[in-house]
């Protein structure tokens, strides 16, 4: 096999990759986007003597933060969905982080 | 060859590895086998024909209609157990990824209707794609140390490689099937290519494209197709 066929069967591997990566990282964030956003927190609260706690979801909403109630039956729940998140979201960066590679190898 | 026996380890990353082994481990080679460019890993490892191109996916094949007397399992919970993320596409077609490696499912397709299977035994969807069923012909059983697990014969997996290049709409997926082929045909019996084409009813239209595609790796088309016995001539 000639060189330039070689070459051009090697940038054919990689334009693949790419548009592979590009799909995978439409159908991540679709899934991603099913899930809650934001970050579990526990809040303490003193009354009347008696110490409460509860558990509450934070995350960003057009530029303000929101707080959420998250009832003691949704904690599993919950708490499962935003880890599911944040791997989805660590994938998204591992394909995004090749996408650029492969765009600056194949000069897209 | 039916079985062959790999001593060699490390052939494969220790993710893939470890996949491949909860795989088999659990049955999927009964009716499953490795398809695929990770193929060719293995191939280098009995034949000596390297073929230094892998992708960052690994396909693997199942038949559309299981065994009816195997048991099923949750294939899908192996696969996420070990860290992979299902991802959904539109036609319902689930593949999963983990750190940039995917795995997909495909399985045969019969007739023209293109779409996705649902492999209900193993709780896996698979794409279907045409002469699929090439490559569960005579299938070699690999025995890797802690592994065992199905790939194609090379015979049948340069068949298919020969008539899916020509029915591809992207020519470097094209080139590359091309390219394969001509790896493969540096190991392969080309009697039982033959004997393949000869247990199917081949259309005008799939000769012709085994014909164009023999021409292009510059491949005696006599050589895979064989003499017509009925009047000698190809």
């Amino acid at each position: 096999m000639k060189q330039v066929e070689k070459d051009r069967l090697v940038q054919g591997v990689l334009e693949d990759e790419l548009r592979r990566s590009q799909e995978m990282v439409r159908l991540l964030e679709s899934e991603a986007s099913d899930l809650p956003r934001g970050s579990l927190h526990l809040r303490r609260k003193e009354y009347k003597d008696r110490s409460y706690e509860y558990h509450y979801m934070k995350y960003w909403e057009d530029g303000r933060s929101v707080s959420v109630h998250v009832p003691r039956a949704d904690l599993d729940r919950i708490r499962e969905e935003l880890e599911r998140r944040k791997a989805y979201e660590n994938e998204i960066r591992e394909y995004r982080g090749r996408i650029k590679y492969l765009e600056r190898i194949l000069k897209v | 060859m039916s079985r062959v026996t790999i001593r060699e380890s490390g052939l494969f990353s220790e993710t893939l590895e470890e996949l491949l082994r909860a795989m088999g481990s659990a049955g999927f080679f009964k009716d499953g086998i490795l398809v695929g460019s990770w193929v060719f890993v293995l191939y280098g490892s009995i034949y000596g024909v390297e073929y230094p191109i892998r992708t960052f996916d690994v396909d693997f094949a199942v038949p559309p209609v299981l065994d009816p007397t195997r048991s099923g399992f949750d294939l899908e919970k192996i696969i996420t157990g070990r860290g992979y993320l299902p991802v959904t596409e539109r036609s319902g077609w689930r593949k999963y990824t983990r750190e940039g490696f995917g795995v997909e499912f495909i399985t045969n397709r019969r007739g023209s209707r293109d779409g996705v299977d649902v492999i209900k035994p193993l709780n896996i969807t698979a794409l279907r794609l045409p002469f699929l069923d090439l490559l569960f012909e005579s299938p070699i059983t690999v025995h890797l140390p802690n592994i065992k697990l199905r790939i194609p014969s090379p015979e049948s997996l340069f068949l298919h490689k020969l008539i899916i290049s020509q029915r591809r709409i992207e020519t470097t997926k094209a080139e590359k099937d091309l390219e394969q082929c001509r790896y493969l045909a540096k190991i392969i019996d080309f009697s039982k290519v033959t004997e393949l084409i000869r247990k199917r009813q081949w259309s005008r239209e799939s000769r012709k494209r085994l014909e164009a595609a023999c021409e292009k790796i510059g491949l005696p088309f006599e050589k895979v197709w064989g003499v017509d016995e009925r009047n000698g001539n190809r």
